[in-house]
């Protein structure tokens, strides 16, 4: 401030010859204009920022409601057809396409033989599972063994996707019928492993889920249909999620639908209902979807195969792959249709204490903000179609920056209506578009929620979760955007260190391996 | 108006609309919640009924049941009639045909007759469901008129019912209703359901422009064991342009397993053709089950291409002791080779299959 | 006549089966998932067992594979029910030892043939 001021009187110092009769007098009239100026600019500033903040918040408020209305269309229409088409149809129908299920696994001697019983059991005609033991410290090899009583039958490696871990052994249950694999190998990561369940893939389609998720019986069957319905064109489809924490589960099943004990489980319940529900299935209808959840997504092998699988670099594996493939149909001029289905269910657990919760959410937005750099040239590009023009920008403005406009008004706000930049109107305004607006969205997906899926079925749960749509903007939601800051600024680091890798490898000398050394 | 005015008016809007969200969750859930409960209570009193008419063996144990349901009061039966649909579906026999004359005295097919020119599409695709259901032969016709349909979900629910009632006549519609027009695997379960009598359709819709309804007739063909097709399905993987259909018509080709399916899976998997179609060629010589393809299957354990090797190997895994003494050889001759490797993998899993246990290389490769 | 365990899912086709089970004069026990039936076989085993291969958490075969891996049960009579055209769900069914099997859409005048002739066989 004091710099400017200076540089302003010197400015104005500069007009002193032209009028030397006043100069006196002249500058100190300047200096408090100065002064005026400076404190009428930040005025301008406040406000324009509260008009920014104002303009954004009904603005994204209003795109989550479009896409819930986009979103209640879909689950109506679903909602109606389920009495026309049966499970039963494609259960018993000869052309469902048979799946892979890869399940990758580090250290999850807990759960692991529960999640692989549980996924043999699965309603669908022909399907494969592939456990990927990721390098595990713990017994979640041993688990299986017992389990399943593995034998090993030694099998060529395939080749199909780079790989950077090595398979250590390869392992079948000693019945010759279960549907089992399971591969050691070295860790490298959830994505290589990944890479590595799709070269053993030997279904055309490849179901990826986390070990620590419960799929309900015909999830599945639901997930693949799509596929059954329009082979040549789809590619992908991606599941619901849904948050488990406080279900009954028996027998590797969700019994019994519960709201969560917890307020900050809860509120990411509505939270997931409405950005992962509706949201996507929104997305879907508009068909610009890019995320497809990893806890429980489905793909065409052979176009896996021919993106090259998930990079094993990124933050948002998941994501980045739905990007790169519409990147890559898109560039080869295909046809294709990526598809969200708002019914079939994979439940997961949510984090219960805000240090884990914090821990995601830096996950989520470094994975976005990487993702958005790495595909930077896609923004706004006509030629990638509404992904290009649609998706893309929104997530940049809607996703990527939310935090940054969020916790700017909760900063700026005070102050500017403090400095009067605003009065209180503007200010109330503010309140009731970023607030009320978003209490409103809420209540908008929790009544979509009670007449298409109906899963919460006591009333206490219903109050609950009108409470939890309202807490979610008092305190959940700046505390969501400070750690979606941290996460773009992790992002910014980030970014810088792998152009030095980058740099590095080019200087490598010939005959010693690049990149031995990863920072 | 000023600002205030308008922030209290957007403020008092908000508030409304949230209260009156609010009042529809809960009415909504309310009102559904008796309407169940209401239902429940009817079909339960009516429900040994139902089970007598269609757990009844004879005649007259089934004639008084049958009576009596077929003269309950509207409210009662509004709330008995999609459990009665339903359970079309998991009973045959004479349980089904109980339950047919039954729903045809209630009126069913003739009120479904007629909604499927409603104005409501839910009308329409429900009254087609009803009539595929019920197996109503009449409806045949009409049906097919609706398979041009502006609503892709009436589409769907006639080409469905339309495989149930089973009018051979109705396949070549089906066929062009592959194309985007209806769910591919629909179309492909009706004309399974067709039967025989669909073939001349299905054949002649193997040089369809559409490759959908290309892929759908190869597929029903194959799975339908349509030998005296084989001729045409053999031409299909030689030569159509999609290799989509290519790999369907090696499958298929796999599944009807005569001579003449054998040559032609054999030639397939040579090095002319794409690889997805070598390596489905390779698997249906598994399915196919000849010995006769054990030499070919055994020189593509050393294809430089996975699958293709991958594929052979298993398949020589299904062919018995033949094809043991061919991995024996291969390993003998190729040691060191991922050729042996693959048929290491071969007799692992012939082993398994026999309950023995696995004759594993002296040092696995680990 | 003989205790029957059924074990179905579907609560239609299970009420079918009690219905024409019972009006054949056999006594009749049923649940709806695999993990009540196994419980229930081993605390008091029936005669026979009828179970749906598709069902919630313990699936009708693995049910069928248990019974015969314990001593006490692995003589019970098991039919196993099935969908239509799923040949893989029938293969999986013998090879875990189950005596017979039907498909659904089912008679179910047929079913209750079938249980008396697998009956009739297990007791010569």
């Amino acid at each position: 401030m004091s710099a400017a001021a200076t540089v302003a009187g010197l400015l104005a110092g500069l007009e002193a010859p032209d009028a030397p009769g006043v100069l006196a007098a002249g500058a100190a009239q300047s200096a408090g204009e100065i002064l005026d100026a400076v404190r009428e600019g930040a005025r301008w500033t406040l406000m324009a920022i509260s008009a920014i903040v104002l303009v954004y918040s009904v603005s994204i408020n209003t795109s989550y409601l479009l896409l819930i209305f986009l979103a209640t269309w879909d689950a109506v229409h679903h909602h109606r057809r389920v009495s026309f088409s049966t499970e039963e149809d494609l259960y018993s129908n000869p052309l469902t396409p048979p799946v892979t299920v890869i399940m990758p696994a580090y250290n999850e001697e807990a759960g692991i033989a529960e999640a692989v019983r549980s996924m043999l059991s699965m309603r669908y005609p022909t399907f494969e599972v592939i456990v990927v033991d990721d390098g595990s410290k713990d017994g979640t090899f041993e688990r299986l063994r017992e389990e399943h009583n593995l034998v090993e039958l030694p099998r060529v490696v395939p080749d199909d996707i780079p790989m950077r871990g090595t398979v250590l052994s390869t392992h079948v249950p000693a019945n010759g019928s279960t549907p089992l694999l399971v591969i050691r190998k070295t860790n490298s990561g959830r994505a290589d492993a990944l890479n590595v369940g799709i070269n053993f893939a030997r279904h055309p389609l490849v179901c990826m889920v986390d070990a620590d998720s419960l799929l309900d019986p015909s999830a599945l069957l639901l997930v693949a249909k799509p596929f059954a319905d329009d082979p040549m064109n789809v590619v992908a489809t991606g599941g619901v999620v849904r948050i488990v924490n406080d279900c009954d589960v028996v027998g590797g099943r969700v019994a019994r639908v519960r709201m969560p004990r917890r307020w900050l489980v809860r509120i990411q319940v509505m939270e997931y209902l409405r950005a992962f529900l509706l949201g996507r299935t929104g997305w879907s209808r508009l068909g610009g979807l890019l995320i497809i959840s990893g806890a429980f997504g489905l793909f065409r092998r052979d176009v896996l195969v021919e993106v090259g699988g998930l990079d094993p670099d990124s933050i948002g594996e998941d994501a980045e792959l739905v990007t790169r493939l519409h990147r890559y149909l898109r560039e080869g001029g295909r046809d294709y249709r990526i598809v969200f289905v708002s019914e079939p269910v994979s439940w997961t657990e949510a984090p219960s204490s805000a240090a884990v919760l914090a821990r995601q959410r830096r996950r989520w937005s470094r994975g976005l903000a990487e993702l958005l750099w790495k595909h930077r040239t896609m923004i706004a590009n006509p030629r990638y179609g509404r992904i290009g023009v649609l998706t893309l920008p929104y997530f940049v403005l809607f996703e990527l920056l939310a935090p940054v406009v969020n916790l700017g008004g909760v900063a700026l706000v005070p102050i500017a209506l403090w400095a009067g930049a605003i009065n209180m109107d503007f200010a109330l305004a503010l309140l009731v578009a970023s607030f009320g607006y978003a209490v409103l969205v809420g209540f908008v997906a929790l009544a979509v929620e009670e007449y298409a899926f109906r899963r919460y079925n006591s009333w206490r749960d219903l109050g609950v979760a009108a409470v939890a749509s309202v807490a979610e903007n008092f305190g959940y939601r700046q505390f969501n955007a400070w750690w979606g800051l941290q996460g773009i600024f992790a992002a910014l680091r980030r970014t810088k260190q792998v152009w030095g890798v980058m740099t590095r490898e080019g200087f490598s000398t010939p005959g010693r391996p690049a990149g031995g050394k990863k920072g | 108006m000023s600002a205030a005015q308008l922030v209290s008016l957007t403020l008092a809007l908000l508030a409304g609309a949230v209260t009156l969200l609010g009042l529809v969750i809960v009415m909504g859930r309310a009102l559904h919640r008796y309407r169940d409960r209401r239902n429940a209570r009817l079909s339960a009193g009516v429900r040994p009924l139902l089970l007598e008419l269609i757990g009844g063996d004879s005649g007259e144990e089934v004639s008084e049941p049958l009576i009596r349901l077929a003269t309950l009061n509207r409210r009662v039966w509004r709330a008995v009639e999609p459990g009665a649909i339903s359970l079309l579906a998991k009973v045959s026999g004479n349980a089904r045909t109980a339950l047919v004359r039954l729903l045809e005295q209630r009126g069913l097919a003739r009120d479904a007759l007629r909604d499927l020119s409603r104005f409501s599409a839910v009308r329409r695709a429900s009254a087609a469901h009803v009539l595929g259901m019920l197996g109503h032969a009449e409806a045949a016709l009409p049906l097919v008129r609706l398979l041009s349909d502006r609503n892709a979900e009436v589409r769907a629910t006639a080409v469905r019912a339309l495989g149930q009632i089973g009018t051979a006549g109705a396949a070549s519609p089906i066929i062009s209703m592959a194309g985007g027009r209806a769910p591919f695997q629909l179309v492909a379960q009706a004309l399974i359901r067709l039967g025989p009598g669909a073939r001349p359709a299905l054949v002649e819709a193997l040089s369809h422009d559409d490759p959908a309804a290309r892929a759908v007739a190869v597929e029903v063909l194959g799975l339908t064991g349509a030998v005296e097709t084989a001729g045409a399905l053999v031409g299909v993987l030689a030569g159509d342009p999609s290799s989509d259909v290519q790999v369907r018509a090696a499958r298929a080709l796999g599944r009807l397993g005569t001579p003449v399916c054998l040559n032609a899976l054999i030639h397939a998997t040579g090095p002319a053709h794409r690889y997805a179609v070598r390596v489905e060629a390779a698997t249906a010589l598994g399915d196919l089950g000849s010995p006769r393809a054990v030499p070919a299957l055994r020189d593509l354990l050393a294809d430089p291409r996975y699958h293709v090797a991958h594929s052979a190997a298993r398949s020589l895994s299904r062919l018995g002791r033949p094809a043991a003494a061919a991995l024996t050889e291969t390993i003998a001759e190729r040691a060191g080779t991922p050729a042996a490797s693959h048929a290491w993998e071969a007799l692992a899993l012939q082993d398994l299959q026999a309950g023995r246990p696995l004759r594993l290389p002296e040092a696995a490769p680990r | 006549m003989a205790t029957v365990l059924v074990a179905e899912d579907d609560s239609d086709i299970r009420d079918l089966i009690v219905f024409k089970l019972e009006q054949a004069g056999h006594t009749v026990i049923a649940v709806g998932d695999g993990a009540s039936a196994l419980r229930l076989a081993r605390e008091r085993p029936p005669e026979i067992v009828l179970l749906d291969v598709m069902m919630p958490g313990m699936s009708g075969v693995e049910v069928c594979r248990e019974l015969r891996r314990h001593p006490e049960t692995a003589g019970l009579p098991i039919i196993l029910l099935t969908a239509r055209a799923q040949e893989s769900d029938v293969a999986k069914g013998l090879t875990a030892g189950a005596d017979d099997y039907i498909v659904k859409p089912f008679s179910p005048r047929v079913l209750a043939d079938r249980v008396h002739s697998v009956l009739a066989r297990a007791r010569t």
